[in-house]
């Protein structure tokens, strides 16, 4: 599933409580450190760019010409409205570094088998301190995951689903994020288009490149 | 000098009604303009007085990281002290939350204070022990805004020290009616052993009042 660099088409449909509303992205990564991505439409988000590198998030809104750097409790917001938060898309180290993990048991899931795992943090600086994921025990990708606090309370749910091979990766086309707490039915990820590996020129991460 | 007072007296007298017409709008006019001066000076008097009351006491030690006008300082701004140092000062601890009412989200700022502190009139010694949910007190304009009254149990996530989230529930024990919208928009008040708990952070704070 991971590679060195990707460039993404997306889409996300965001429901909420009176209507449904769809934003669609182009997204640049490199490794999970670097990242620079575009709104294409609706029109509203047009033009609206973001640039994370490494634990710094800047926005760039077209309608103001200006580009601010999100902390604190502006990273806690959500994104467009949706079920996801800034800072979940700031998390950029490997799961198996941060987290001891044990096999809680196994289960099917829409006719795979998967492995539940149960990851605990190792380390303090950590979001979320448990999760416990449903990995496909062929494919070796998350099915499901869930997330929680200290506390024991679930905060999120992550369900992926459409999974298909994009050279010679299995990839989940669709993405259901749920913040637990928040009524509705999450915000969904749908990848339009992928490419792994591709040449990205270093000037796309950085903050002149918001204004371009 | 003499001259000059006859004059006058005569062009007061001689003018007739006119001069009890301007007498009388001039004297209007300074009664108007003294009440409102009255109500002005009134007006901040009251914030002033309202202002040490709830949100200054007589006098304020901030952290040195602490900028009241930008958030991004909240994250680190607090600091260890002693209590002999800090005799009758009352310390305060902010962080940053978030709260569920309704499966709303709503970014709040979570204010700690010493239950027996009698500097600031925030009703945190009216906070008596609720089984299963930390009591909170915040003011009628954070319960209109987020449509809360007493008792009402919400969800409350923040994260601790090294940024893991944690989430409980908070029940509103006491709703304040101030008029330092400072200290109740966006806000939500607890013991700060509630806070220090919640957080992990021991004897550490962001302003000393």
């Amino acid at each position: 599933m991971v590679s060195k660099t990707e460039i993404t088409e997306s889409e996300m449909v965001i429901r909420g409580k009176r209507n449904v509303q769809t934003i669609g992205s182009k997204s640049y990564t490199e490794g999970n450190k670097k990242s620079f991505t575009e709104y294409l439409y609706p029109e509203r988000e047009r033009g609206t760019k973001m640039l994370k590198l490494e634990d710094r998030l800047w926005i760039y809104s077209p309608s103001t010409d200006r580009t601010i750097q999100l902390s604190g409790h502006m990273l806690r917001q959500s994104v467009m409205g949706s079920d996801l938060s800034y800072e979940d898309m700031m998390e950029d180290r490997k799961l198996s570094e941060i987290y001891s993990s044990k096999i809680l048991g196994e289960e099917t899931i829409e006719g795979r088998k998967v492995w539940i795992l149960e990851l605990t943090a190792s380390v303090e600086n950590v979001s979320y301190y448990k999760r416990k994921m449903w990995v496909d025990q062929e494919r070796f990708i998350p099915l499901q995951e869930e997330l929680f606090a200290k506390s024991g309370q679930m905060l999120k749910k992550t369900v992926m689903s459409e999974i298909v091979q994009i050279d010679g990766r299995w990839y989940p086309k669709k993405i259901n994020f749920k913040d637990v707490l928040k009524s509705g039915e999450g915000t969904d990820f749908i990848l339009k288009k992928v490419q792994f590996n591709p040449p990205i020129p270093g000037y796309i991460f950085t903050k002149a490149s918001l204004k371009k | 000098m003499k001259l000059s007072f006859q004059l006058a007296y005569r062009n007061l007298i001689g003018a007739g009604l006119r001069t009890w017409l301007n007498v009388g709008i001039l004297t209007f006019t300074f009664l108007v303009i003294l009440f409102y001066n009255g109500l002005l000076d009134g007006w901040n008097q009251q914030a002033k007085r309202d202002a040490i009351n709830w949100e200054f006491g007589y006098g304020q030690f901030q952290h040195k990281d602490y900028d009241p006008y930008n958030p991004f300082t909240l994250q680190d701004a607090h600091g260890r002290f002693t209590e002999e140092n800090t005799k009758g000062l009352s310390p305060v601890l902010l962080r940053q939350a978030s709260i569920y009412p309704n499966g709303r989200m709503l970014s709040i700022t979570l204010k700690g204070l010493p239950k027996n502190q009698k500097i600031l009139k925030i009703p945190i010694g009216k906070l008596g022990n609720h089984q299963g949910a930390i009591p909170v007190a915040i003011g009628k304009r954070m319960a209109k805004a987020a449509n809360l009254s007493m008792g009402d149990e919400i969800t409350l996530r923040w994260r601790d020290i090294n940024g893991t989230f944690d989430a409980e529930n908070v029940v509103v024990a006491a709703i304040f009616n101030t008029t330092i919208s400072t200290v109740d928009q966006g806000q939500i008040w607890m013991t700060l052993d509630d806070l220090w708990r919640l957080v992990i952070i021991k004897l550490k704070t962001s302003t000393l009042d």
